[in-house]
């Protein structure tokens, strides 16, 4: 395998030298796939031309569809037609009970806390579907960039919870895709817009065919710094992040939002408002059976876009055979409609403004994503509300994924490592519950990623060895008004007297906001085992039964798939030491150096071998060796960078140091 | 490492606000996880690692309050031990205190009210200092929890309406 090679400050790759690497918009109604091309980010289309991929699947038993003939199974097979699959992402059983409108699927008796839905080809979870919109996304840019890819940047609404988090990585992985970051819709959005600077990004150029954009930011690219608000409405969410921008940083200082409210909901108030006046009892809607409530939903919205730009449209809804409502709705009707749901989404941005320590005033530019912002309402009461016209110039739909094309594209080091650094926040707080029931927060939301927060607990009985913890997100502070992440058992702990032992756990999350615990018992040292059993994820055995089970295994052999990742990791791994102890010698002592060297030779066999499994334990083996030799690497690099180095050649000291072929 | 050593700066009770905003963004920037996309699984924890760690220091150094009980610990004075201190004098002033509070009807009075506090923390924060030089360990933290009371009232004192 090709690995990565130095690229000097200011300096690109050479064509040939390209990494692979795409941008995904998992979206709830549409997907899109893009790449930087040419140092131009561009959605790449399918064979028909087309950029958006509904995200709908069709499981038959003949076979799997995606996209627009799934689609088109809504109504007349809506049992095993997978349509806003985004909703279920990360949720259990309960939550599904309590989902307006019900999804229309029959769920498998079992896991509760992972549902799955029965189809012809077996019971499939949420994970699984959307691992299914991912697959053509991933062929399309395999064909469309002629080779492999070294990964990809998927984008999450930043208003995703661990758990949704977590099953979006999920799906990634089940679709063979190396997930280099999940990105904040929100983020990706400011990306495209590049409107942190002056004109390195301006081959953004205008994906919608439209050239007022390069007039309209004019005024923030000749600034260095400036405060953003992303109103990011899609189908079935909604988000508001609060961004600073300066030289390639950008930080998100607040976010906020409500992972239940999208334009499907504009949909569903349409539809009641039409049974209503079709003499239809909206409570009774049970008696319109989930093929008819679809094709309710669907003339709800045609109705709702053909609306656009007009006083009003008239349309006809036939049910059975039978027209039951012929008529019109005028935009005064729709704007009555849609103003509850849109106060919800500016009494989110009101919050966020506040946790920024923000007023409405001090935001420079307010920028529209989603599908839903198209709605001319939503663009009126959100210009209203910030007191400025709303940036609309690239396309709603398409926007997000270009974002993350440009983000991968710096992942996977086509860029210079300092031209860009996207700061995120946690959404939500982190905490364990406590006597009675009440929640005590860890890590507050908006709290800056990653971020790593200890807390110390103790026995209360006498000889007690084990300890159960229940961690939660959310703002509210009973325990069931929050989402229960994990319970963790803490194991192993040596028995003393009440109040004795120490057990500090660690609540680490990453930049892609997912949590990891660890454990130690500090009076006697003991590493405390960590149980780590997540309530609405899916554990490593669930991930590769999937992987097993993968509904669509033609030509796609999962041992051969294991392997191969795993001598990937192997190389990785060679590539990363041999450069490190090149560079810095005189680190390693003559304890190290026979450990590591021993380890390493013994992960190089491993790789010439067959078996995946021995290829990761050596890929361990080899990095516990080296933990002390690295940590010192990182120290001096810290060092360095305080002495007056500059981010960039640090960095590239670094990264080239990490990266360079052995 | 402490917060202090991560960020190069000698443990001190005022440190210099700039230099501590370019050292953060430096160091932020060389060991955000974005860094390592491409690294090995262990760069990549590291780096995680590092960068939280970072976080973390910095919003231990650019908070005053959070500064100085740090500092207090390096000493091994724990701050959360609940042992309260005697003093009188300072009761004394808090409940002085608390009365102006109720008595200040209007928004230029409490302004006042506030200029007043300010000039207390100003006065309490130097001898914050002194003690610490003078390795004075139990008046540094009689020291502490006056600008822990001082603090809480400036952040409870309601401020004038915006614009």
């Amino acid at each position: 395998m090709t690995l990565l090679q130095i690229a000097e400050p200011g300096q690109t790759l050479a064509p040939h030298a390209r990494r692979l690497a795409i941008g995904i918009d998992l979206g709830t109604t549409n997907s899109l796939v893009a790449a930087v091309i040419d140092g131009v980010p561009a959605c790449l289309p399918d064979a028909a031309g087309e950029v958006i991929l509904p995200s709908a699947v069709h499981v038959a038993a003949e076979g799997v569809t995606v996209g627009r003939e799934a689609r088109a199974r809504a109504s007349d097979d809506p049992a095993h037609t997978f349509i806003s699959i985004k909703r279920l992402m990360g949720r259990g059983m309960d939550d599904l009970r309590t989902m307006r409108p019900r999804p229309p699927y029959l769920f498998a008796e079992g896991d509760d806390a992972v549902p799955r839905m029965q189809t012809p080809r077996g019971p499939l979870g949420a994970v699984e579907v959307s691992a299914e919109i991912l697959k053509p996304l991933k062929a399309r840019a395999e064909a469309a960039l002629g080779g492999e890819l070294v990964g990809a940047v998927i984008t999450v609404p930043a208003y995703f919870d661990d758990a949704q988090r977590q099953a979006t990585r999920d799906a990634a992985r089940l679709a063979g895709l190396h997930v280099l970051r999940l990105l904040n819709e929100p983020t990706a959005a400011a990306l495209a817009y590049g409107l942190d600077k002056n004109a390195a990004w301006s081959g953004v150029g205008s994906p919608s065919g439209d050239t007022r954009r390069a007039e309209s930011t004019d005024g923030l690219r000749r600034q260095t710094e400036g405060l953003i608000a992303v109103y990011d409405l899609g189908g079935g969410t909604f988000d508001i992040s609060i961004l600073r921008l300066r030289k390639g940083v950008f930080e998100v200082l607040a976010t906020g939002g409500d992972t239940r409210l999208g334009g499907d909901d504009f949909d569903q108030a349409v539809a009641i408002w039409l049974m209503e006046r079709a003499g239809l009892d909206v409570d009774a809607g049970a008696w319109l059976d989930a093929g008819e409530q679809r094709h309710l939903s669907r003339t709800a919205c045609e109705l709702k876009e053909a609306l656009t730009g007009k006083a009003q449209t008239c349309a006809r809804l036939d049910l059975r055979g039978e027209t039951v409502w012929k008529g019109c709705l005028t935009c005064a009707e729709f704007n009555t409609l849609a103003d509850p749901l849109i106060a919800r989404t500016l009494a989110a941005c009101e919050q966020a403004l506040a946790d920024a320590g923000l007023r409405g005033a001090d935001i420079q530019e307010v920028v529209m994503v989603g599908g839903a912002t198209r709605v001319p309402r939503v663009r009126e009461r959100v210009s209203a509300f910030f007191g400025r016209e709303v940036l609309t110039d690239i396309d709603p739909d398409k926007v997000v994924a270009l974002g993350a094309a440009l983000q991968a594209d710096v992942l996977a080091g086509n860029k210079p490592a300092d031209e860009m650094l996207l700061l995120d926040v946690i959404p939500l707080s982190l905490g364990l519950e406590t006597l009675g029931g009440l929640v005590e927060r860890i890590i507050p939301r908006n709290t800056t990623l990653p971020v790593a927060r200890a807390q110390e607990f103790t026995t209360f009985k006498d000889g007690q060895t084990a300890m159960s913890l229940h961690v939660l997100q959310g703002e509210r502070d009973t325990v069931e008004d929050n989402r229960s992440l994990a319970r963790f058992s803490l194991k192993g702990i040596p028995p003393m007297a009440a109040g004795a032992a120490r057990v500090r756990v660690t609540f680490q999350v990453d930049a892609d906001g997912l949590l990891t615990v660890s454990a130690r018992e500090k009076v006697s040292g003991v590493s405390a085992e960590v149980q780590v059993k997540p309530s609405y994820g899916l554990g490593e055995e669930a991930i590769e039964r999937m992987l097993r089970d993968a509904i669509e295994h033609v030509g796609d052999d999962v041992a051969a798939r294991r392997l191969r990742e795993a001598r990937v990791e192997g190389q990785r791994s060679l590539a990363a030491i041999d450069s490190a102890r090149a560079a810095d010698a005189d680190l390693l002592t003559d304890i190290d150096r026979p450990i590591i060297e021993g380890a390493r030779e013994l992960l190089e066999r491993a790789i010439q071998g067959e078996d995946a499994e021995a290829i990761t334990q050596a890929v361990e083996q080899l990095e516990h060796a080296a933990l002390p030799f690295v940590e010192r690497r990182m120290n001096r690099a810290v060092s360095r960078a305080l002495a007056g180095h500059t981010v960039g050649q640090v960095m590239n000291d670094m990264v080239a140091d990490l990266n360079k072929e052995p | 490492m402490t917060a202090f050593a991560l960020f190069g700066l000698e443990p001190a009770l005022d440190i210099d606000d700039a230099l501590l905003a370019e050292r953060f963004q430096r160091l932020r920037a060389q060991f955000h996880p974005d860094r390592f996309a491409l690294g090995s699984a262990l760069e990549r924890r590291l780096a995680v690692q590092r960068a939280a760690d970072i976080n973390d220091a910095h919003a231990t150094l650019a908070d005053p309050m959070a500064r100085a009980r740090l500092l207090l610990e390096l000493r091994g004075v724990s701050m959360d031990e609940a042992a309260t201190v005697q003093d009188p004098a300072f009761l004394m002033r808090q409940m002085d205190l608390r009365e102006a509070l109720d008595e200040a009807a209007d928004a230029p009075a409490r302004e006042r009210l506030r200029t007043e506090v300010q000039g207390l923390w100003a006065a309490d924060w130097a001898a914050l200092g002194q003690a610490l030089q003078a390795d004075e360990a139990e008046q540094a933290r009689r020291q502490l929890q006056r600008l822990q009371f001082l603090r809480r009232f400036l952040d409870q004192l309601p401020r004038p309406a915006p614009g």
